[in-house]
């Protein structure tokens, strides 16, 4: 909504408004923050902590972990789970199966003694999906989420999603072209590949998680019911719903102080950018230094129920409509001269540059990317376990 | 009489043809007379010269002469026949003689009464009374230099003092002007004209010379001689831009000489000349051209006066309220340009009659109407269309003004290619009517309505509708001479309906909704000329709907909530002073006691003691039946001090401490249609505020050019910030998302202003601080740690330049240029990883800043021709917003796309912004 008040005042401005990168000055005085970011499932016991270090927002280093701390999780009622290191900063364990009601909490005790501890957490009860719907324009897909409880055990919604579909490379590439030396001379080839190898490179399954932040609350209606929440929107692009495609829909309930959490650090970053934005703040995580209450504490421990849903959608179910089955304009095939007799040159050799040949002609090769012909390369062949024809 | 009526006519006459007159002091002349009457004399003397005699019978009554000369000059004659009586007499270029009692003709005669020349001199500041009652002549220059006689001459003589009194009014429309100032000099003896435009001046008996200004009208002046008390109207006409300015070189300005500070007041011509984004003459964008006013950023029309917040200026069209002055997300001020007179805002040295809001009040005033012809007015814009009638009914009585104001940008937006657009609507339109109704001299009645309304759908989801009300009332009652009062009653109201119906189940309705009845009652005394008082009490009745969020249709699930009403009663009463200490110094000393009043019934939530106020800490709800169950009130102290430092230049200090009662809820940096108020219960405290302030004023080449230099302090508390995440809308217990804060802000402005002249302008440089506390000790409650933290619109260093250049009558060019440093902003300053996407930390709030922002508008003026008789007047005007298409960031943000964070800088305007409109009057 926020986003269409900000396109109309574009509008309005004479369609001349507009938004530039914006790199913001040299913030160099940041100190370098922890981050934990712990997650439990008490249903199926899985639990993991990642600590890291938070970056310099122009950083494009890889994530700093932080190994050799002590991490544990300590139940209302005495118990004590421990989450061994497990590399790349995550500390897991599979056995934490809590009953709901249960309150938990985390300790870390990092190498240089930092001791961190959250608040007990509860682990409530999620209530299943009621449905998971679309609704289909000539852009892309809508999703919509609907998900209801008898009792107001819990009033707040955050939802993942995951999505798979079926791709067909742009071309199928008919001619190996193949160069091998002999002597002093590079020789080249064109020969015919077999069907089986073409087919293998013809349809492939491709993958994207959410990233963003959903949340619903049915905190304001009578009763606690989600209807139709607005999901998510995927576009036709990468011919998504082409051929088959399926998304799994993940659902935890939370409490009210992790929805403000989440809530406040989707505003901060997905909700701006029009000219009626709230004031960024930060929302204090339930994690604190022990120590040093002043410590700003990155991440958030969560202790979840998980519900999910999944659903297909064949291309009869998604109306009319245009795209591309190529990548775009990467796919626009070149048409390369084989031979040229006058120079005794081969513009082919010299500018193929590992492309795929799409077809071949007397004199003639239309070369595309070798993305565009192997779809293996930007996605996989292996069938998932979940996938139904 | 009737001998020197007659006389008087052939004089004038005589002067008109300017005919020469043959040289005197050759004349010869004889006379024998024994114990004759003067008028026999004079008639011997009349005979052999060329010269004129002027005098009065009267002064001659029981005086007889004896004379014997021949072959001597008429002077010779003169001197020995007065000679031992108190009979003096003056010559003029040689051929008329003035005869006096008492005294002699003062000769320095007004400028342009005669060509030139002074044959003598007298120390006499008097002059008789013959030289009334001149042939009328049509020109100003004629009726600024002729002498005008007020009263009647009686044996008193020029002893004591006496009153003079009128009305000051606009010769074309019969409008009174209301403030303008009518004085004399050496010693300066003014007074400005009460809501009627009526004056009442005491001055010595004798003569005077009165300069009359008034704000957008031409300066001009008055010879009077005062024998008794008596009237005198005085017609203003407006200051078209004439080639040659006629520079009236009155000593002193009103900037000088009043004990005003930090007041601006712009008329209508003033603004005309100021380029807006869109082409249309906008008042609150004007006002953002004054130093110590600012707004956080380019589509608002929240002022921030002196560093104080949008919620505390007190903005008042015809005497009644205004909560929302915005149409189209702040594109457009609420006002329609073609009715405004003009708009008087004050930064400081707020009198105590105005009440109710920490930052400034900024008064819009209509036009009374046209009581004399038929007029009207109107323009045709880029995105707004706009006309105005002003119409006599009764001839110089009443007058009825109509105006309506719409855009057309709803049809626009179907023409824009992206569907979401498309699908949008946004609209808005105003309407304001008038009446003035001048009954007799002593009393006068306005009325005033207005309406308007704005709505806009995005994308065929939520939609949006705000609208204003206003009726205003007012008589203008003149008891005497020496008392005015003014009786004036308004309602107010705004509200806003947001709605959405795409989704069944949870289709809302959202209403919020306040009305305001006031009441008032002003007093103007004016003893004497030392003392100019004012006094008077008001009332404020608020009713508020603080919002109901509600199903719409049946399947809706929406739980409905609708917040109790809050009521409240806000009073005032008031006393203030204007005392002028000898020559060089004058005092305000005011107080204003205000009041609010809580008012049943009502649910009230108590916290426990020591707490922050958050829901868990609720211990205790009370339930009030109606009437008042919550008090607040205290002393409101207002005194300006002025000193004349020399000639051209005076020194001013002003304290002002204030009282509001009533917050706005706003959690986004500009002003939004969702903002709501708030009345003062029991736990939102009344918003107090004080300002410190002293300025030096001097102005050179004869006032052309004003400068001034203003420094103020001031503090406030119980201004409202929100927590983060707080939710203002339909929120019940709202003070568990609001933390008080206490405000501190200073600043100086210089201003050099020139309003006369072929290049006309101003350009101002301001540099000012504001910074906001969190008062609580939870650390829930607190800000940046309880510390000082630059509020959203502390911006420290603001240029603005503002010039007209007139080329000829018909053509001139306006610039404006704006320099401010960019306004605070919150800053990610690091970023993390959860659940597999990057995530941001923010900086404490408001400790980086967006690009500071500059921006050059042009616009061109083009006037049809200038005969002032024309049917209509048509003019043209082309304007560039923006002309250097710089793309000035509004805000900066930060977003996750696909798991990374990108910075961007959002600019409203990216590039010149070219509009045409037309506007034209008959």
């Amino acid at each position: 909504m926020k986003h269409h008040i900000y396109i109309l005042i574009l509008c309005l401005g004479a369609l001349l408004g507009c938004r530039d990168p914006f790199e913001p000055p040299a913030i160099r005085d940041f100190d370098e923050l922890i981050v934990i970011d712990a997650n439990v499932n008490g249903t199926t016991g899985q639990s993991s902590v990642v600590l890291s270090i938070s970056k310099a927002l122009n950083s494009e280093d890889a994530t700093a972990y932080i190994s050799g701390a002590d991490v544990y999780l300590q139940s209302a009622g005495g118990a004590v789970y421990d989450l061994p290191y497990q590399g790349n900063g995550t500390y897991g364990a599979n056995n934490v199966y809590l009953d709901y009601g249960d309150k938990i909490k985390l300790h870390v005790v990092t190498s240089e003694n930092g001791r961190y501890e959250s608040e007990y957490e509860e682990f409530i009860e999620t209530p299943e999906i009621d449905s998971v719907t679309f609704d289909a324009d000539s852009e892309g897909v809508q999703f919509y989420v609907s998900t209801h409880n008898t009792d107001n055990s819990s009033l707040y919604y955050k939802w993942e999603y995951f999505e798979t579909w079926v791709f067909r490379s742009a071309f199928d590439s008919n001619y190996i072209y193949d160069t091998y030396p002999n002597g002093n001379l590079i020789l080249s080839s064109i020969r015919k590949r077999n069907a089986l190898q073409i087919d293998s490179m013809r349809f492939c399954f491709r993958d994207n998680i959410s990233t963003k932040i959903l949340l619903g609350t049915s905190e304001n209606l009578s009763e606690n019911i989600i209807s139709e929440n607005e999901l998510f929107y995927s576009s036709h692009a990468q011919g998504r719903f082409k051929y088959r495609y399926s998304v799994l829909v993940k659902q935890n309930a939370l409490t009210k102080r992790a929805f403000d959490y989440w809530s406040i650090l989707g505003s901060n970053t997905e909700d701006v950018g029009s000219i009626f934005d709230k004031q960024p703040s930060n929302f204090e995580s339930n994690i604190v230094n022990a120590n040093n209450a002043d410590e700003a504490v990155l991440g958030y421990f969560s202790v979840f129920s998980e519900t999910e849903k999944r659903i297909f959608i064949d291309p009869s179910e998604i109306p009319e409509h245009e795209t591309s089955e190529t990548l775009g304009d990467l796919c626009n095939p070149e048409v390369l001269r084989k031979w040229e007799p006058d120079i005794g040159y081969s513009p082919l050799s010299a500018e193929i540059n590992g492309r795929y040949i799409v077809i071949e002609f007397a004199d003639e090769a239309s070369v595309s990317s070798a993305k565009c012909c192997d779809c293996r390369l930007t996605g996989y062949k292996e069938v998932p376990d979940f996938w139904e024809e | 009489m009737k001998f020197f009526r007659h006389l008087l006519v052939l004089f004038c006459c005589t002067m008109l043809i300017g005919k020469a007159w043959p040289q005197v002091n050759a004349e010869k002349l004889t006379i024998d007379a024994d114990d004759l009457p003067w008028q026999q004399v004079a008639e011997i003397l009349q005979k052999q010269t060329s010269s004129r005699l002027y005098y009065k019978l009267e002064d001659f009554d029981t005086i007889r002469f004896s004379i014997h000369k021949s072959n001597v000059s008429l002077k010779t004659i003169l001197d020995e026949l007065f000679q031992n009586t108190d009979l003096q007499y003056t010559t003029y270029q040689d051929n008329s003689i003035f005869i006096t009692r008492n005294q002699a003709i003062r000769a320095s005669l007004p400028i342009g009464f005669f060509s030139s020349g002074i044959v003598e001199k007298s120390e006499d500041d008097e002059i008789p009374e013959f030289m009334l009652n001149m042939a009328a002549s049509s020109t100003e220059g004629n009726l600024e230099s002729r002498l005008l006689t007020i009263g009647r001459g009686n044996g008193n003589g020029t002893n004591g003092e006496a009153k003079i009194s009128g009305y000051i009014k606009d010769v074309a429309t019969g409008e009174p002007m209301i403030g303008a100032l009518i004085y004399k000099e050496n010693p300066r003896v003014g007074v400005a004209t009460n809501q009627l435009g009526f004056y009442t001046l005491t001055l010595p008996k004798g003569r005077h010379e009165l300069f009359i200004q008034s704000v957008g009208m031409r300066d001009t002046k008055r010879q009077v001689l005062l024998l008794s008390d008596g009237k005198l109207d005085i017609e203003l006409r407006e200051d078209i831009i004439p080639l040659r300015e006629i520079i009236i070189e009155s000593e002193r300005d009103e900037n000088i000489n009043s004990l005003n500070m930090g007041v601006e007041k712009l008329d209508i011509r003033t603004l005309k000349q100021i380029p807006t984004a869109f082409g249309e003459t906008d008042v609150l964008k004007v006002a953002l051209t004054l130093p110590g006013v600012q707004s956080v950023g380019e589509s608002t029309t929240g002022l921030n006066v002196r560093g104080g917040s949008t919620d505390q200026n007190l903005i008042l069209y015809n005497e009644a309220t205004i909560y929302n002055p915005s149409h189209l997300f702040g594109f457009f001020s609420a006002f329609n340009p073609d009715v405004l007179k003009s708009v008087e805002i004050y930064k400081s040295g707020i009198p105590a009659n105005y009440g109710g809001r920490l930052s400034s009040v900024l008064e819009i005033a209509t036009k009374d109407g046209n009581k004399k012809k038929f007029s009207g007015s109107g323009g045709i814009g880029s995105l707004t269309t706009r006309l105005a009638f002003e119409a006599p009914i009764i001839k110089e009585k009443l007058s009825v003004t109509l105006s309506g104001r719409t855009t057309y940008s709803d049809w626009l937006l179907r023409y824009v290619p992206d569907d979401a657009i498309k699908n949008s609507q946004a609209s808005f339109y105003d309407l304001t009517a008038h009446i003035n109704y001048n009954i007799n001299e002593q009393n006068s009645i306005d009325l005033t309505g207005y309406y308007s309304d704005d709505r806009f759908k995005l994308n065929s989801d939520t939609s949006y509708n705000y609208q204003n009300r206003a009726l205003a009332f007012k008589w203008k009652h003149m008891l005497n001479d020496k008392f005015f009062s003014v009786l004036t009653s308004s309602y107010s109201g705004y509200k806003y309906d947001i709605y959405s119906s795409q989704n069944p189940v949870n289709a809302f309705d959202l209403k919020y909704n306040i009305d305001q009845l006031n009441t008032k009652l002003d007093f103007n005394y004016f003893p004497n000329e030392t003392h100019d008082v004012d006094f008077g009490i008001s009332s404020i009745y608020y009713k508020v709907l603080p919002g109901s969020f509600l199903p719409r249709g049946f399947e809706s699930l929406v739980i409905p909530i609708d917040n109790e009403e809050e009521q409240g009663l806000e009073s005032g009463i008031y006393v203030g002073d204007r005392i002028m200490v000898g020559s060089k110094l004058s005092v305000y000393l005011g107080l204003r006691y205000s009041m609010f009043n809580a008012l049943g019934p009502r649910e009230i939530y108590s916290y426990a003691d020591g707490f922050p106020k958050e829901e868990s800490t609720i211990i205790d709800t009370t339930y009030y039946g109606s009437g008042p169950y919550h008090t607040y009130h205290g002393p409101e102290y207002r005194a300006s001090l002025r000193y004349l430092l020399g000639e051209n230049a005076s020194l001013k200090f002003s304290y002002n401490k204030m009282r509001q009662y009533i917050h706005m809820l706003s959690n986004t940096t500009s002003i939004s249609p969702t903002d709501t108020w708030k009345l003062s219960d029991p736990n939102i405290k009344p918003q107090i505020g004080n300002q410190y302030s002293i300025g030096l004023y001097k102005n050179f080449r004869s006032s052309a050019v004003e400068t001034s230099v203003e420094a103020y302090y001031k503090d406030s508390r119980n201004t409202l910030d929100y927590k983060g995440g707080a939710n203002l809308i339909a929120n019940e217990i709202i003070e568990t998302d609001v933390v008080p804060t206490e405000g501190m802000a200073y600043g100086v402005e210089f201003l050099i202003k020139k309003m006369k002249g072929k290049i006309n302008g101003w350009v101002s440089y301001t540099y000012s601080r504001s910074f906001l506390r969190t008062a609580s000790d939870h650390p829930s409650e607190t800000i940046n740690n309880g510390e000082y933290y630059p509020s959203n619109f502390d911006k420290p260093h603001d240029f603005t330049l503002v010039g007209n250049y007139k080329f000829s009558r018909r053509f001139n060019i306006g610039l404006n240029a704006t320099y401010s440093t960019g306004r605070p902003v919150t800053l990610p300053l690091t970023k993390f990883d959860l659940r597999e996407a990057e995530r941001l930390h923010y900086s404490n709030r408001n400790q980086y800043r967006i690009p500071d922002y500059f921006r050059i508008d042009l616009s061109i003026n083009i006037e049809g021709n200038h005969k002032v008789k024309k049917i209509a007047h048509g003019s043209w005007t082309f304007a560039v917003y923006n002309l250097t298409g710089r793309r000035n960031a509004y805000s900066v943000y930060f977003v996750a796309e696909d798991g990374f964070i990108n910075g961007y800088q959002l600019s409203i305007f990216g590039s010149p912004i070219p509009t045409v409109t037309y506007n034209f009057s008959f």
